[in-house]
């Protein structure tokens, strides 16, 4: 059968690249056995359940979602001509209806409903027929004539984008008010022309859609592949990511996710780190035990698995906890991708059915991609009754009625359509019939009583689904907005976002609601008025701000000023009088001044800033605001706001002439303000008068702070006087390193062939290292020949890769420089040390020409023979089969030097700048591992192409494409900084072809030390010890370096809870657990001569968005002892409570290695078990940072 | 009978509306047909190019469809990844490639809901587009097409009498845009019955925007006689098979020039297909045979017809 058996498709990952099917892998062609029976027997299933095969082929062929009706009848939309359409083949993709008629846990009966379609990828059965996505259209299908196959096409929505196959419209849902849902993934650009105008989404995101009013609007945007989207029985929604890897997302009206173009903020998933998922369904089904109620099931179709989440509500949204796998299979062919809950309660899940997944990455016309298979299967709880599902049907409006209390999402959403159908079919029974019910159901209703709230709510959602008009939504709302739950009145506002600008009331409405007790209803009612769209909804909308703002409703206010400033802002600056910025008259109500602060500064509208700058000067702003306009003064201010600002730094009542003393409250102001003149100045804006005078009385300031920033000023405004008290402080000795590094750069800026010489003299040997690095950085501006000279020089001297790294980095800022630096190095001999790490930086930083080739030279670095021939790949692959040690893998992946762990996560723990390995190993065959790691550029995954921007300046950057915003693009570059780089100051940006890992990162490693290293990064994400576990472990540490011995006098004297304050600069760095969620003692020092302890200190920082508890779980408590924030604990149990408020808060783990019986030594700590911190519960985020 | 009935009337209050003088239509022409969802579904019934084929008789021609759903003078829909001025720039490659003789375009359906403060910039876009188009195509003849107005379909669809109005300002504005393009004019608006509050009895539209089967059957008759021609049947069988052909190679030819996975066949990420884009080229032999198979059963209708 294997020669039936074709490879391939779906795709994200730039596994393969394309040149010709020869060039595949080889080891692509281990087809896996494509029996039905080969595939059920390599499933892991969890004890408790079973699965059984509903239906396979003939019944079905290439499954790419599916939804059930009433009658129990699986609707499966089915795709052979995916990827590409060939020339001369019909369009011959189906809409399949199965049925399991016997009720035997079989399917028996496939009906084709309908074909001749063009790679259909959504399907929803309603309204008497099926909406399916046709590629660039949405078709409602109908029979007619009862003969079970369509006969009436008719095209609802037209104008969907298909710039890709696997990204065309899909996850087609119901909404709990029975509109239809579906989502577009990230290549997509569609234009849809409906009776309420064009709609136009670019790249991703989540469209809903009223059939009968044919509106059709953008609930949220972003996200790379959402192939899955469901709604809990509040009417919040999630949505899963095939390509993404933050797990579920939370998403609200308006919100914007990763990827979306244009975005200038974005809102992160649930689960950082997380495989790509397909497919969401949430568990209300009584079959499922009762720990399964709630939680959210989705599809990991490249590790072979199904996963399952919990959510807890955390402030506005939420926190999700993965659960143990629903499954996983052993079998490579199994790509779940849709995932339902059946009429009998059971589990149905969409087998799409490949060994490999590819969409882009290999050829769409490869014999191997598999057009044929395709499975359903059926999961079912052992020894647990199966549900029954009613006839709808048959039930009158009252049993309908009744169904809105069921606990099964199914009987709720199927007697909703019921009811819908009918009104449409009979207006006035059914209504007149939901009015008397309506009756009953008030008299019953008992506020006390949750679940009478809940049945309300379906009702209010049964009457939408009717659309039966404002009107009767509104019996409703006026309940729904005042129900004593929260969640009632949060949905209650999502009814009301549907009606936004015809609901008579709703102002009055989201009056209340933006201040609700509830963050969650805060963010709704931001959300309704960011959809009115005008400037008094905004107005209130900012009333948000009096409340705890958390991230979701801080960024819809960010964007909602930013996105509609041209309708507020003319109105807030007074000019049309209506919300007078600032109290006038008297008259009319004015903005809070924080409200007003908040507005302006993120409309980031130059003209907002006048205003500001008046409120600032009065001293009228808060400590966060002040800081807030000073940055907008550097950004924006004109020369004449600039005379402002340095009359107020420098008036006689400030601090000048006489000097200021440290810790004085008006110094950070003092200190912004001159920032914000430096910054202004850098961009060439300076005060039409008085800089002169300033930089005189600044220069003679006795506190150094002050002085410095004197120095960069005079630099910025060309004072030429002030030239000799520079150079006179870049070599003073008892000048701060801060005031030297001022005088130099304040020379830089002055330029000129004084500069020339100083810096010159600087360079020379007889400096110290710091000084000639800060004078060869100068010369690299102001004479780049003559610091190329000195960089080299110095460079061949240099004592560590970490003394010529900053010389290097000097030298690669454009495209000139790097050819002068290797001009100099020609015949020049530099420690071998020195010369990788200049290897290392310009590699990854994609610097062309002959710079790399000459540190090469210079360093006598041996040239490695990267490429491996065929005979040499396979014997390679066989070694790692045969030798490989996984665990001796890891240690080497977490070697300092290789710096895996800088660009890669595997996880939530690790760096961002390369792709997660997480699932690696289940995904990528073992030579493309291997031509990756030797061969970088020759495999770039998709998303991690480097990009090369020139500045106008000639200044040259290079990273990876964090964000890119209408004005300006986020760059995170190979040291994982991120830079913001205004558009207007692009000149070009070109897309890399060279991948930013080095080449020859393994080259120090032993053939058997890479080895195991393939060995096991070729096991991540594979059933066994290198997948991992759903537990909350503590992933990202900061962990205590060698102190300085003033430091460790410093925390004796204070206390150990000193570690916890992060204003006090200690030696921290990074490091990440292993894949089994320990942190590895042996790679954290001793702290030794702080006594008594001796300890291994380890950090990690949690972030809650609400006040709650959260549970830690420790896996040893010998000789620990635990701080949180301020507070000791002494005593660590296996299990710590800890009640924390809404913010971030620091959590150290001092490890004691105190002899007992020996004080003064240490233990043995090689037997002292690995740390490993667990989140039991509770919704803390680790957000530890360095 | 209805049908018949809807057809007539409109007519007769068209010819006092619509321009004189008919469209000359010659031997060989290429027809490229260019707008928004208007013209692009139409490419789904395939009526106008079976009448157009037919009232031409013996005079041969071939019509390739380049309507884009959404898509505005500025060629928004055609952009993909950049902004509409690479619309714009995709639109001439491809009359580039089709070098058509004939362009008849509907633009401005757009400007019902945006307003009339948009005609300028529109009439200016237009003006712009046509001037690529005659760049590539320098005896390019014209026929700019009013849209229709929309049908008030009763809540709870929104009511269109403001559109409309908007739409009868547009077309004001194109007849004048046609006479200084020296283009030919056809009054689809007025064409349509104008501006109408009531509910139509039989709506030719699902959604007040864009016609159902029925209503292309109208429409594309209207436009027929707005050139000049007489409009056909398009109910006998000999018709029928026509029309199918006509789909058929309209779905050819869509699949050839704007092909899915363009991302992977000429985007950004060729790299990794580059090499199947060149099957594009291989439709161009399915599109001939189509046409040829058109000419085939238009020769047989033809021939029908002249029998007694």
């Amino acid at each position: 059968m294997k020669s039936t058996v074709l490879l391939p498709l779906l795709a994200f990952f730039a596994f393969i690249t394309t040149d010709s099917p020869a060039a595949q892998p080889k080891s692509l062609a281990e087809i896996p056995d494509a029996s039905t029976d080969a595939e059920k027997a390599g499933f892991i299933i969890p004890t408790g359940f079973e699965i059984n095969l509903w239906a396979s082929e003939p019944m079905l062929h290439k499954p790419v979602q599916m939804n059930w009706d009433a009658q129990g009848r699986l609707w499966v939309v089915c795709s052979q001509t995916y990827p590409q359409i060939k020339p001369g083949e019909e369009a011959v993709d189906q809409v399949v209806v199965l049925e399991d008629t016997n009720h035997d846990g079989n399917a028996d009966k496939s009906t084709i409903f309908a074909d001749g379609l063009l790679i259909p990828t959504g399907l929803l059965p309603a309204d008497g027929g099926c909406y399916v996505a046709n590629s660039t259209e949405i078709l409602f299908l109908k029979d007619t004539d009862g003969d079970g196959k369509a006969d009436n096409r008719q095209t609802v929505l037209s104008g969907f984008g298909t710039e890709d196959t696997h990204h065309l419209i899909h996850t087609f849902r119901f909404t709990p008010e029975g509109m239809l849902s579906f989502n577009q993934s990230v290549y997509i650009h569609s234009h849809v022309e409906t009776p309420w105008g064009v709609k136009r989404l670019m790249g991703g995101g989540v469209w809903e859609f009223r059939p009968e009013t044919r509106k059709l609007d953008v609930f949220c945007k972003g996200l790379w592949n959402s192939w899955g989207r469901e709604f809990d029985r509040w009417g919040q929604s999630f949505v899963t990511d095939g390509a993404g890897s933050q797990g579920i997302n939370y998403v609200f009206p308006q919100a914007v996710f990763a990827a979306s173009p244009g975005a200038k903020r974005i809102i992160d998933g649930l689960n950082p780190g997380q495989p790509k998922q397909a497919g969401l369904e949430i568990v209300e089904e009584p079959h499922f035990p009762d720990d399964w109620q709630g939680t959210l099931i989705t599809c990991d179709f490249r590790g072979n698995r199904i996963n399952r989440f919990q959510l807890t509500e955390s402030g506005s949204g939420y926190t999700s906890k993965q659960l143990p796998d629903v499954l996983a299979s052993k079998h490579p062919g199994f790509r779940p991708i849709d995932v339902r809950i059946g009429p009998d309660g059971a589990l149905y899940i969409a087998d799409w059915y490949n060994p490999i997944i590819q969409h882009g990455e290999v050829d769409f016309r490869d014999p191997r991609r598999d057009r044929t298979h395709g499975r359903i299967w059926r999961l079912t709880a052992k020894g647990r009754p199966l549900s029954e599902s009613p006839d709808f049907s048959k039930m009158d409006v009252t049993g309908l009625l009744k169904q809105l209390e069921s606990s099964r999402r199914w009987n709720r959403l199927f007697a909703k359509r019921e009811l819908r159908d009918r009104t449409m079919r009979n207006p006035q029974n059914a209504v007149a019939a939901l009015q008397n019910s309506w009756k009953t159901v008030m008299k019953s209703l008992k506020p006390e009583n949750p679940s009478s709230w809940h049945l309300m709510l379906e009702y209010a959602w049964a009457v939408e689904s009717m659309n039966l008009g404002p009107l009767e939504a509104e019996l409703f709302a006026d309940q729904l907005i005042n129900a004593p739950d929260h969640h009632v009145r949060a949905a209650a506002l999502r009814i009301l976002s549907h009606h936004i600008n015809e609901h008579p009331h709703a102002m009055r409405y989201l009056q209340k609601a933006v201040a609700d007790e509830h963050p969650q209803v805060r963010l709704w009612a931001v959300a309704c008025l960011n959809l009115m769209q005008k400037p008094e909804a905004f107005a209130l909308a900012l009333q948000a701000l009096d409340k705890d703002v958390d991230n979701n409703i801080d960024f819809l206010l960010d964007l909602t000023a930013r996105e509609q400033a041209d309708l507020w802002l003319p109105v807030f600056l007074g000019k049309e009088g209506r919300l007078p910025a600032v109290q006038g008259d008297g008259k009319t109500p004015s903005l809070p001044v924080k409200h007003l602060v908040y507005a302006l500064k993120a409309s980031g509208r130059p003209e907002a800033l006048q205003i500001l700058l008046d409120l600032f000067a009065s001293g009228k702003l808060s400590t966060d605001d002040n800081a807030v306009v000073l940055g907008m003064i550097g950004d924006v201010a004109t020369p004449k706001q600039l005379d402002q600002i340095l009359v107020l730094a420098t008036r006689s009542d400030g601090i000048l002439p006489s000097g200021i003393a440290p810790g004085d409250g008006r110094m950070p102001s003092l200190l912004g303000m001159l920032d914000a003149l430096i910054k202004a100045g850098q961009r060439g804006a300076k005060p039409e008068t008085g800089a002169a005078e300033a930089v005189v009385k600044l220069l003679a300031n006795a506190n150094q702070k002050i002085a410095s920033r004197g120095a960069l000023l005079a630099g910025v405004w060309k004072q030429e006087t002030a030239r000799e008290q520079l150079a006179r402080w870049t070599s003073q000795s008892d000048a701060s390193p801060a005031l030297r590094l001022a005088a130099i750069k304040g020379s830089t800026y002055l330029g000129g062939q004084k500069t020339r010489d100083l810096f010159n003299s600087l360079t020379k040997p007889d400096q110290s290292a710091d000084t000639r690095i800060l004078a060869i950085n100068g010369l690299a501006e102001i004479a780049p020949p003559l610091g190329a000279e000195r960089a080299a020089e110095f460079l061949a001297s240099a004592k560590s890769a970490n003394e010529a790294k900053p010389v290097i980095e000097s030298f690669i800022k454009n495209k000139q420089l790097p050819q002068l630096l290797a001009k100099e190095l020609e015949g020049k001999s530099i420690p071998d040390a020195v010369a990788v790490e200049g290897i290392r930086i310009v590699s990854s930083r994609g610097i062309k020409g002959p710079l790399e080739a000459a540190l090469q030279k210079a360093g006598s670095i041996k040239q490695m023979n990267l490429a491996l021939t065929p005979e040499k790949m396979n014997a390679m692959m066989a070694r790692v089969k045969t030798q490989g040690d996984p665990a001796r893998g890891e240690q080497i992946f977490r070697r300092q030097q290789l710096l895996c762990f800088t660009c890669h996560a595997i996880g939530d723990g690790g760096g961002l700048l390369g792709p997660n390995l997480v699932s690696l190993g289940s995904a990528a065959p073992v030579d493309y591992i291997i031509e990756s790691m030797l061969e970088p550029s020759k495999k770039i995954k998709e998303g991690y192409n480097m990009t090369m921007v020139t500045m106008k300046d000639g200044q040259l950057m290079a990273g990876m494409i964090a964000q890119d915003g209408p004005d300006e693009i986020v760059l995170r570059d190979a040291g994982n900084n991120f830079h913001k780089l205004a558009k207007s100051n692009i000149a070009k940006r070109e897309s890399s072809p060279v991948s930013m890992m080095p080449p020859g990162m393994t080259a120090s490693l032993r053939q058997d030390e890479f080895v195991d290293l393939i060995r096991f990064l070729s096991e991540l994400g594979k059933e066994g010890d290198y997948k991992i576990k759903p537990n909350r472990f503590i992933r990202t540490w900061r962990i205590m370096g060698q102190m300085e011995q003033s430091d460790v006098t410093h925390v004796s004297h204070v206390g150990l809870k000193e570690f916890n304050n992060r204003n006090h600069k200690l030696p921290w760095s990074i490091s990440y657990s292993s894949v089994n969620g320990s942190l590895s003692l042996n790679e954290v020092p001793i702290v030794s001569s702080l006594y008594p302890w001796l300890p291994k200190v380890a950090q990690f920082d949690l972030q809650m968005d609400a006040a709650g508890k959260v549970k830690l779980g420790f896996n040893n408590t010998k000789a620990l002892i635990l701080i949180v924030d301020d507070k000791k604990f002494d005593e660590v149990t296996p299990e710590m409570t800890l009640d924390l408020t809404a913010g971030i808060h620091v959590v150290t783990v001092i490890v004691q290695t105190r002899n007992e019986t020996n004080p003064g030594k240490t233990r043995d700590t090689k037997t002292m078990p690995d740390l490993r911190v667990e989140i039991l519960d509770g919704a803390a985020k680790v957000v530890t940072s360095p | 009978m209805k049908i018949i009935l809807r057809l007539i009337l409109p007519v007769l209050f068209t010819f006092s509306s619509a321009r004189a003088g008919a469209f000359e239509f010659k031997d060989g022409d290429r027809v490229v047909l260019l707008g928004g969802t208007i013209i692009e579904r139409e490419q789904k019934f395939g009526y106008f190019e079976t009448q157009l084929a037919l009232a031409l008789g013996a005079k041969k021609i071939s019509v390739r469809n380049l309507g884009w759903s959404g898509d505005t003078v500025f060629g928004t829909a055609r952009s993909y990844f950049g902004p509409p001025a690479e619309g714009i720039e995709r639109l001439t490659k491809h009359l580039e490639m089709l070098k058509p003789t004939v362009l008849i375009s509907c633009y401005g359906a757009d400007l019902a809901f945006d307003g009339v403060a948009k005609i300028p910039a529109f009439i200016t876009g237009y003006g712009s587009l046509l001037d690529h188009a005659r760049a590539k195509c320098p005896s390019l003849r014209i026929t700019i097409i009013a849209p229709p107005p929309l049908e008030n379909l009763a809540p709870p669809l929104p009511d269109f009498m403001q559109a409309n109005a908007n739409l009868a300002s547009v077309r004001d504005a194109l007849v004048d845009f046609a006479a200084k393009q020296n283009a030919h004019f056809v009054d689809g608006f007025d064409l349509m019955g104008g501006a109408r509050q009531e509910r139509p009895a039989q709506p030719l539209t699902d959604n007040g925007l864009h016609y159902s089967e029925a209503g292309y059957k109208i429409w594309t008759s209207m436009l027929i006689e707005g050139l000049g021609l007489k409009r056909q049947d398009v109910v006998s069988a000999g018709t029928v098979a026509l029309r199918q052909a006509v789909i058929r190679k309209d779905f050819l030819f869509f699949n050839r020039w704007r092909p899915a996975n363009e991302t992977y066949l000429f985007g950004f990420r060729k790299r990794e297909q580059e090499k199947n884009g060149a099957e594009m080229e291989q439709f161009d032999p399915l599109v001939d045979e189509a046409e040829k198979k058109i000419a085939q059963l238009k020769a047989d209708a033809l021939a029908v017809k002249k029998l007694p």
